[in-house]
C-alpha cells in the first residue's frame, strides 16, 4: 500500500469475514538465511510443493520463538496471515498477504471442498429429497453452526480447527450455492441462519450469532478526547466524521423481471424540489433476472435508497496495538456531537464527563506495523527452526497509532436472516449482491475488490 | 505593567513585539513571592501549552487594555532566578491572538436528558447555558427557549466579589446538540470558571492548576466561584462551601464519605479525596477547563470522579468498584450529625439552617433498581441502600436558606443534579 507521499505504508487491513490484507517490508540487509526461507518452493518430501510460510505478529517479544511450540506461539499472536507473495529485491523484500480465511477461499475463490460420494457422510448434511440443500431444523438435524462445524472437522480441511461453536436459534431449509469456495459457502449459509464466523490467529474457527463472538456491549469509546480508562470503559482518541450522500436517493423503483412482470415501489419520503411545493420525482429502473420477482425486487431497491445514505467514518483512533481491545465485529462507542455522531438515547459518564455516543459495529480495523510489534515468520521446514524473527530486518512504521476505517449505511445495522431471505427470493441462484457497497458485509465477495463474484446467475446491481 | 495569561498571574514583560493581527513574542520577570508561587506560576504557563481543554486563554494586560484578548500560548520556557526575592523567575512565550484579539466569543455546545436513574425521576431543570459578564446584546441564545435566568454572584478565593454570570436553566431535556454565544472582555472571562487548586502548604495557600497534568500534592479543591469542595488534610474532614455575596465570604461545612450499611449511624467513611485520616491518595486530573473540572482518584476499593460545572451549585461525585464483582456501599454527608428531613426520593436536606444561614443538601443515585437511597435524617448522610458496583452522588447547599433565591432550594438542587448536562466551550470568531 503507497501512501499520498509515495511511501510504502507497512499496515494490516482486517475485515469482519474477509480475508483482509496485510503488507510487510523487510530490508535489504535481511541475511541470505532468511531470504531462502521466503519461497513457495519445498522439495522436503522428494516432490516439489507449494508451500506457503506465514507471518505471526505479537505485541511484545517472544524469547523462546526458536523452540517454542507452533500451538503455544499461535495463541500469542496478535495476527497471523499467509504469505501470498513475496517480491526480493537487492534493496528490499516486500511481502503481503491475508488472513487465515485466505485457505478457505482464496482470490480466485478456490478452496477446499468436502468431496464425495453420495455415500460420503457429506451428503448426510443434506435433505434427500433435494439436492445441494442445506438442511437445519428441529427434525433430526442439527443446527446450522454445528453443521459447518462438523463439515469442518469431519472433513479435516487440513489448515483450520473447529473452534467455539454457538447455534443461533434460526432454523430452515434453503438451497446452497453450487460453485465457489467452502468461505462462500460458509458465507451464505452463515447469512440465511443469522450467524457470523471468526477466524482466530490460533488456527481455529468460531461460529455462532454475532452476540457469541463478538463484544456487543462496547468497552471502548473512541471521541476526539478520550483517554485512560474510567470504570469499565476505555478511552481512545479518534477522529470521525459523518457523510451524508443522496447520490443514490430515489422516489420510486420500477423493475421489470425476466418473465415480463412489472412492479413498482413507492417511497414514503417525498423529494422537495427547489421550486418548493412540488414534489421532485427520482425514479429508478430496474432489472430483476429471475420471473416473478419484479415487486420485490423493486421494494428491496426502494428500501435501500429511500433515503439519504449517512456513512460514519472513523479516520484514525491513535493506540498501540489497537486490536488488543478492539476486532473486527466488535462494537465500540463513538462521540463526537460536531460530526453528529452522538445518540441522546445512550447516556454514559467518562472520567466525569457525560457522553451519549452511538453503538457501532467495526467491521474494517486497518492498523500499521509498528514499532515495538514483533515479528515472525512460520516456516515449516523440518530441518529448521518452526519461527524465524523477522524484527530486526522490518521497515516499520514510525507514525504511531492505530487507525480504524469502517464505513456502513447504518451503524448499528445487522444482516439479519430476513434481509437475507429478501437478497435471495430477489434470484435463486443463491449468490445476491445487493446493490451499494454498505450491505456487502454479507454479499458474497464483494467485500474483496479483486474478485468478482461468479455463480450460475448474476443478481442485478440497482442504479 | 503586569500581565495576566490564563490563570498565571503577576507576569510582568520586560520585552515583548505586538504586533496586531499576529503572534506576540513576550518575555518578562515572574513576580512571584515565594518559591511556592513561582513553582505555581511555571506550572501555569507550561501547563497552557497544548492543552485541550482550553485551546485559547484571555490575556490581560493590566495598563493597556487594548491589547487585552484570546490567544493561544506555545513556546513557553520558564526559568527560575532567585530563591528567595522576587522576581524569582524568567519566562518568554509567544501568544497567537484568536482572529483578531478582542474578537472572540465563546461558543457553547451543549446537550442535556434526563440522568438515567432507578428512581423514576423523569423531570429536571439543569444549568443548560451561561451568560457572562458582558455586552448582552452578544449574546446569542436563541436556539434555546423557555430559559429561566438565576443571577449568581460568583467570589474570588479570598471571598471578593469576582462578579456574577446568568446561569440558565430549563425545564426538560435538550434533546439535541444546542450551541449558544456569550460575549465577554478578557478581564471578565473567568468569572464563575471551574478550577482545580492545590495547597503546598496544607492550605495556608492555593495556587490554580492548568492542563491535565497531575499534581503531586495530596491536598486539592475545585471551585467555580460559586461551590467549592476541598479535600481531607490529614484528620481535618473536607469542606464543601459556598460563597456568600451579601458577606463577601467562602461559607462551609465538614463532609466526608459514608460507607455506612445501617441508618440511624453516626457517619464513617473515607474523607473528600478518599483519605484514611492519616494519608491520602494522589488525584488525577480527568478534565479541566473554565465550563467543567473533574478530578480522579482511587484506594484499593473503588475510583471516585468529582466533577463541577460552571454555574452549579453543586459537586457530583461518581463511584465504580474497582474489585472485580465486588459491590460496596459509598455515599455522602456531613462530619458531625447534621438532623435532616428527606427531599424527593433522592436527598436529605439539613433541618434547620448552620450557623452562617445555609443549608447543605446531600443526593444519591443508584445505579440499579434493587438499590435504593438509604438515607439517615438523624446524622444527614445518604447512600445506596444495596451494595452496587458504581452509582453517582451530590453535594450543595442551599444559600440563604431562609430566603432561598430562585433555582437554589433544596427541590432546585435535585432538578439540576438529575439533569444530565454535557458541554464544551470553544473561542470562535465574534465576528
Amino acid at each position: 500500500m503507497v501512501a499520498e507521499n509515495g511511501k510504502t505504508v507497512m499496515t494490516i487491513t482486517e475485515t469482519l469475514m474477509r480475508p483482509g490484507s496485510w503488507n510487510l517490508g523487510l530490508r535489504g540487509d535481511t541475511p541470505d538465511s532468511i531470504r531462502t526461507l521466503l519461497t513457495y518452493n519445498d522439495s522436503s518430501s522428494g516432490t516439489l510443493s507449494t508451500n506457503p510460510p506465514h507471518i505471526v505478529i505479537t505485541s511484545a517479544p517472544v524469547p523462546n520463538y526458536a523452540t517454542i511450540s507452533d500451538a503455544s506461539m499461535l495463541a500469542l499472536s496478535l495476527y497471523t496471515g499467509v504469505v501470498t507473495s513475496i517480491e526480493k529485491s537487492r534493496s528490499k523484500i516486500a511481502l503481503t498477504g491475508s488472513n487465515l480465511s485466505w485457505w478457505f477461499g482464496n482470490l480466485n475463490g478456490a478452496g477446499p471442498w468436502p468431496v464425495g460420494s453420495s455415500s460420503d457422510a457429506f451428503s448426510s448434511y443434506f435433505s434427500t429429497s433435494s439436492a445441494y440443500s442445506f438442511v437445519a431444523n428441529t427434525v433430526g438435524h442439527p443446527r446450522a453452526a454445528t453443521l459447518l462445524g462438523n463439515i469442518i472437522l469431519a472433513f479435516a480441511m487440513n489448515v483450520m480447527t473447529r473452534g467455539t461453536i454457538t447455534d443461533s436459534t434460526t432454523l430452515g431449509q434453503v438451497a446452497g450455492p453450487v460453485a465457489g469456495s467452502f468461505r462462500e459457502f460458509m458465507d451464505f449459509i452463515c447469512g440465511q441462519f443469522d450467524l457470523e464466523y471468526r477466524f482466530n490467529n490460533n488456527r481455529s474457527i468460531d461460529i455462532g450469532p454475532a452476540s457469541a463472538l463478538f463484544s456487543t456491549t462496547p468497552s471502548v469509546i473512541v471521541s476526539p478526547d478520550t483517554n485512560g480508562i474510567s470504570g469499565t470503559i476505555r478511552g481512545i482518541p479518534g477522529e470521525m466524521s459523518t457523510k451524508y450522500d443522496i447520490g443514490s436517493t430515489v422516489s420510486d423503483v420500477v423493475a421489470v423481471d425476466m418473465g415480463g412482470g412489472f412492479g413498482t415501489a413507492t417511497s414514503t419520503r417525498p423529494i422537495i424540489t427547489m421550486i418548493g411545493t412540488n414534489n421532485g420525482s427520482l425514479i429508478q429502473r430496474s432489472s430483476s433476472d429471475s420471473a416473478g420477482n419484479a415487486s420485490t425486487t423493486a421494494q428491496n431497491l426502494m428500501n435501500l435508497n429511500t433515503s439519504p445514505r449517512a456513512t460514519v467514518k472513523l479516520d484514525s483512533a491513535a493506540q498501540y496495538a489497537l486490536t488488543r481491545f478492539c476486532r473486527p465485529g466488535d462494537y465500540v462507542y463513538l462521540y463526537d456531537p460536531s460530526a453528529d455522531i452522538q445518540d441522546s438515547t445512550n447516556q454514559i459518564s467518562f472520567n466525569g464527563r457525560p457522553m451519549f455516543p452511538i453503538k457501532y459495529r467495526v467491521r474494517t480495523l486497518t492498523w500499521p506495523v509498528e514499532q515495538g510489534l514483533n515479528v515472525y515468520l512460520r516456516t515449516s521446514k523440518p530441518s529448521a527452526s518452526f519461527f524465524v524473527d523477522l524484527t530486526p530486518y522490518v521497515v516499520f512504521e514510525t507514525g504511531g497509532g492505530g487507525a480504524t476505517d469502517s464505513t456502513t449505511s447504518d451503524s448499528t445495522r445487522v444482516w439479519t436472516s430476513s434481509d437475507a431471505a429478501a437478497a435471495q427470493t430477489a434470484d435463486t441462484g443463491g449468490l445476491v449482491i445487493n446493490g451499494a457497497a454498505s450491505a456487502s458485509a454479507r454479499a458474497v465477495s464483494v467485500g474483496d475488490a479483486t474478485r468478482l463474484p461468479s455463480g450460475p446467475s448474476q443478481a442485478t446491481r440497482g442504479g | 505593567m503586569t500581565l495576566s495569561i490564563g490563570w498565571a498571574t503577576g507576569l510582568r514583560p520586560t520585552k515583548f513585539s505586538p504586533s496586531y493581527g499576529s503572534s506576540i513574542s513576550v518575555e518578562g520577570t515572574i513576580l512571584g513571592s515565594s518559591v511556592n508561587e513561582f513553582k505555581a506560576r511555571r506550572q501555569q504557563l507550561l501547563g497552557m501549552q497544548s492543552n485541550t481543554d482550553e485551546l485559547f486563554v484571555p490575556v490581560v494586560w493590566v495598563t493597556d487594555s487594548t491589547l487585552d484578548g484570546y490567544y493561544a500560548v506555545s513556546n513557553v520556557t520558564v526559568q527560575r532566578k532567585s530563591t528567595t526575592a522576587s522576581p524569582n523567575g524568567v519566562f518568554g512565550l509567544t501568544l497567537t491572538p484568536l482572529s483578531q484579539a478582542g474578537n472572540a466569543a465563546a461558543e457553547v455546545t451543549v446537550q442535556s436528558v434526563v440522568r438515567t436513574n432507578v428512581l423514576s425521576i423523569a423531570t429536571m431543570a439543569p444549568v443548560v447555558a451561561y451568560a457572562l459578564p458582558n455586552t448582552v446584546s452578544e449574546d446569542d441564545f436563541r436556539f434555546l427557549s423557555s430559559l429561566t435566568s438565576i443571577n449568581r454572584p460568583a467570589g474570588d478565593d479570598a471571598g471578593a466579589l469576582l462578579g456574577t454570570i446568568a446561569v440558565k436553566t430549563k425545564t426538560a431535556a435538550i434533546s439535541s446538540q444546542t450551541t449558544f454565544r456569550t460575549v465577554t472582555p478578557a478581564s471578565t472571562a473567568y468569572v464563575g470558571a471551574c478550577q482545580i487548586q492545590y495547597s503546598p502548604d496544607g492550605g495556608a495557600t492555593w495556587f490554580t492548576w492548568s492542563g491535565r497534568q497531575v499534581p503531586l500534592t495530596r491536598l486539592w479543591r475545585i471551585t467555580n466561584g460559586h461551590v467549592r469542595l476541598t479535600s481531607a488534610n490529614g484528620a481535618t474532614p473536607g469542606k464543601l462551601e459556598v460563597y456568600d455575596s451579601a458577606n463577601t465570604r467562602w461559607e462551609s461545612t465538614s463532609i466526608q464519605h459514608s460507607t455506612n450499611t445501617s441508618n440511624p449511624q453516626a457517619i464513617s467513611g473515607p474523607g473528600i479525596g478518599l483519605g484514611t485520616g492519616s494519608s491520602q491518595p494522589t488525584i488525577s486530573i480527568a478534565y479541566n477547563s473554565p465550563e467543567l473540572v473533574a478530578v480522579k482518584c482511587n484506594d484499593a476499593t473503588r475510583e471516585v470522579t468529582y466533577s463541577l460545572q460552571r454555574g452549579a451549585m453543586l459537586v457530583v461525585c461518581e463511584w465504580a468498584s474497582i474489585v472485580s464483582g465486588a459491590s460496596i456501599t459509598f455515599g455522602v454527608g456531613p462530619s458531625s450529625a447534621v438532623a435532616s428531613t428527606t427531599v424527593g426520593s433522592w436527598g436529605n436536606v439539613a433541618a434547620s439552617t448552620d450557623g452562617q444561614g445555609n443549608k447543605p443538601v446531600y443526593g444519591y443515585s443508584p445505579n440499579t433498581a434493587a438499590s435504593t437511597v438509604r438515607r439517615d435524617v438523624t446524622n444527614g448522610w445518604v447512600n445506596n441502600n444495596t451494595a452496587d458496583t458504581k452509582g453517582v452522588m451530590m453535594m450543595g447547599v442551599v444559600l440563604d436558606s431562609a430566603a432561598p433565591a430562585t433555582g437554589n432550594a433544596a427541590a432546585d438542587l435535585g432538578d439540576q443534579f438529575f439533569g444530565l448536562v454535557s458541554w464544551s466551550q470553544r473561542m470562535v470568531r465574534r465576528s
